[in-house]
This record gives C-alpha cells, structure tokens and sequence, in this order.
C-alpha cells in the first residue's frame, strides 16, 4: 500500500520529496492576496496648517540637520522628533490646543527652545521670535551690552570712591 | 561654548545654581575689597572686551560656529574670583541682550568656564610661572578654554541620563558623550590656542598684576 504525504493528498498530484509540501503552502500563502494585506502600509494624504519653526543662522546659512522634539501641552511626553531640514527649518502638526515646546540641539550644545501656543483653531498662531537680537540686529545689542557692562563698572568705580571718602 | 536654555535638566542647573549663587556673592565681597576706583573700570573694559569677543562668530564645518571667550585674559589680569565675577556678567550679558546662551543655564556656564576654566588658569599660571615663564600665559589660558569645554561636553553629555520619557526618550540635549567631547573640545582646542596668543599680545600692555592666593 502507498502511503501519500499531506501535499499528495492535499493537491492531488504525486510528490517525491518531503520538502515539497510545505514548499507548496508557503507558495500558497505567499500569492494568496490577502495575505500580503498583513503588511500593507496604509497612507493617505492631509493638507492641513503645521507648525513650521525656522531656524536661520546668523553666520552659517541654516541649521540644517539638527536634532529636535516636540513636546505635547502636557509637557513630559515627546510627541514628535525629527531632524530640521536643508533650510533649518522642524515642522509638526498640532493635534490639540495648549502650550506645545519645541527643543532644537546641535551635537555641539548649541540648541533653542520655542514655546508655541495653538489655540485649537485650524490656524496655528507661532510663537513670538525666541531671538529678539534677529530684529533689532546684533550690532546694536552688541553695543548695548558692551555699554551696560562699562556703565556698571564706572556705577562701581564711583561707588568705591565714594566709599573711601 | 555656553548652553542655551532647554537642554540641561532641572536636577543639573539647580544643583549648579547651589554652587554658583555663593560663588558670585563670594566673589562680589572679594571684588569691593580688593579692586579701587582705578582698577574697576580697567577691569570694566576688559569685561566688555570678552563680551565682544564672544560675539565674534567663527564659522565651523557641519553649519555650527564657535567664538572666543577671553575669561583666560580676565583671569590673568586681575586674579581669579574677579575675572569669575565679571565673566557672569558676561554671561547674563549675552543670555538677555544677545540671546545667546540661557537664564536656566547660566550657573552651568559660570561654573565651567568661571570656576573650572578659571581655577585652570590661575593654577596653570602660578606653576609655570616661576619655572617656565615663556609659557606661563598661553599655556594655562589654553588649558583653562579646553577644561571648560572638557565640563560643558561633560554636562550637556549627562543630559540623556538625567531626563527621560515613559518611551525611553531624552527629555533635554539628546547626544550623550561620545558624541559631546569630540565635538565639543575639538574646536576649543584651537580656540584656546588664539585666545592664550591674544592673552599673551595684551597682557603687557594692562600692567598685570599677581593672581591672588
């Protein structure tokens, strides 16, 4: 009596190797269609508001290819990460209103943080410019700072003097 | 070289605070009783040559830039909890009128460059004086620049450790050190060199006088 093994019996059709069998059900599974639907990846297209944080650099163009997160309003969980793109620019889509942070690092400990509110409306106001040096200019902060610190130690030249006396 | 705001945990800064707080109102007596009314606007005008200097930007490869600091020059000139002193103010300078640097981290910048890089410094100097006086300037300054930035990598470094999510992600600077000290100290190598070389030009020049015991 001859005994059939399970693809044998399975498909009907006479089969020499014990491999076989399973060769056929793997083949099987594989070009059965619904199958391949198990590891579709599912897509779809928004158009939406996002926020869009820019990050120009005084001296070197664009900060490009920095390392940022995102945190959520309620302030200790990473909502998105990314790295900023050819134009230094980190973009993220708001899901809910409130106070969202956005930290931005270099790997050489430059880096910012931006505080912007999104009120729940379709339009995403942005925060203020974190930098306010980027509007009036660098000279004149430069300046005033150099003139706060020589003002300061002439208050304190004279208050020394006056001390002595 | 100075950490802005948003990158040091608050276990870090407020640690550093505890260090640096006293320090500054150390510093302070020790400035109203020993510099008169003829060295404080010398050391004014020093003060705010480190802060022009800091504003001088040196472009780096990767899109990033350094600057010098010139707290090796203060340090040299009128001793060590002076230049401290004056270089938090530096500090507070560039984190509220250039926006460069930060509130939260400024004890974290204070401590690095003011009291490691400084005590560097003033240590370096004060043994190479006497054996090696050739030396005596550009070689401490130097030290003082890389042991600072050896400090800022070191923090910043820390920061994935110190903060983290339910997921496992760093809540402040993400790069641990492996990757800070190359990057970081590198350059300071170089720019410690410049800023010993300027120390070494314009110390002449200010009539040093001794770095305190």
């Amino acid at each position: 009596m001859n005994r059939c093994t399970f693809a044998e019996s399975l498909f009907l059709v006479p089969t020499r190797d014990r491999r076989t069998g399973p060769a056929i059900l793997l083949l099987a599974g594989l070009l059965f269609p619904v199958a391949a639907l198990g590891h579709a990846v599912e897509y779809r297209v928004e158009r939406g508001e996002a926020v869009v944080v820019h990050f120009p650099s005084h001296h070197t163009g664009a900060v490009a290819g920095a390392d940022f997160r995102v945190f959520a309003p309620d302030g200790m969980r990473v909502f998105a990460r990314g790295t900023t793109d050819a134009l230094g620019r980190a973009v993220f889509v708001p899901n809910e209103a409130g106070s969202w942070r956005l930290v931005m690092a270099t790997a050489d400990g430059h880096g910012a943080e931006v505080e912007i509110q999104v009120d729940g409306t379709d339009a995403f106001p942005t925060s203020a410019p974190s930098d306010s040096t980027a509007a009036a200019g660098r000279l004149p902060a430069t300046l005033a700072g150099t003139g706060y610190l020589l003002g300061l130690g002439g208050l304190l030249a004279l208050w020394r003097r006056h001390a002595r006396r | 070289m100075h950490i802005p705001d948003g990158l040091i945990a608050p276990e870090a800064y407020l640690a550093a605070s505890a260090l640096a707080v006293p320090a500054f109102a150390f510093g302070v007596r020790r400035v109203a009783r020993t510099l008169d009314e003829r060295t404080i606007p010398r050391l004014a005008v020093l003060t705010a040559l480190a802060f022009v200097l800091s504003t001088v930007m040196i472009p780096l490869p990767g899109g990033t830039s350094t600057h010098l600091i010139g707290h090796g020059l203060l340090v040299l000139a009128f001793g060590f909890w002076p230049a401290f002193v004056a270089f938090s103010l530096v500090l507070l300078m560039q984190a509220t009128v250039l926006g460069a640097g930060g509130i939260t981290t400024l004890p974290v910048n204070a401590i690095a460059i003011g009291l490691v890089g400084g005590a560097v410094v003033a240590g370096g100097h004060r043994l190479l004086k006497t054996r090696f006086p050739a030396a005596a300037v550009v070689v401490p300054v130097w030290l003082g620049v890389v042991a600072a930035a050896f400090t800022i990598a070191l923090v910043l470094g820390a920061q994935p450790w110190l903060g983290r999510d339910a997921g496992g992600q760093p809540l402040f600077f993400p790069f641990g050190p492996a990757v800070t000290l190359p990057v970081i100290v590198g350059p300071h190598v170089i720019i410690g060199l410049v800023e010993g070389l300027l120390a070494w030009l314009v110390l002449p020049v200010l009539q040093p006088r001794q770095v305190p015991a």
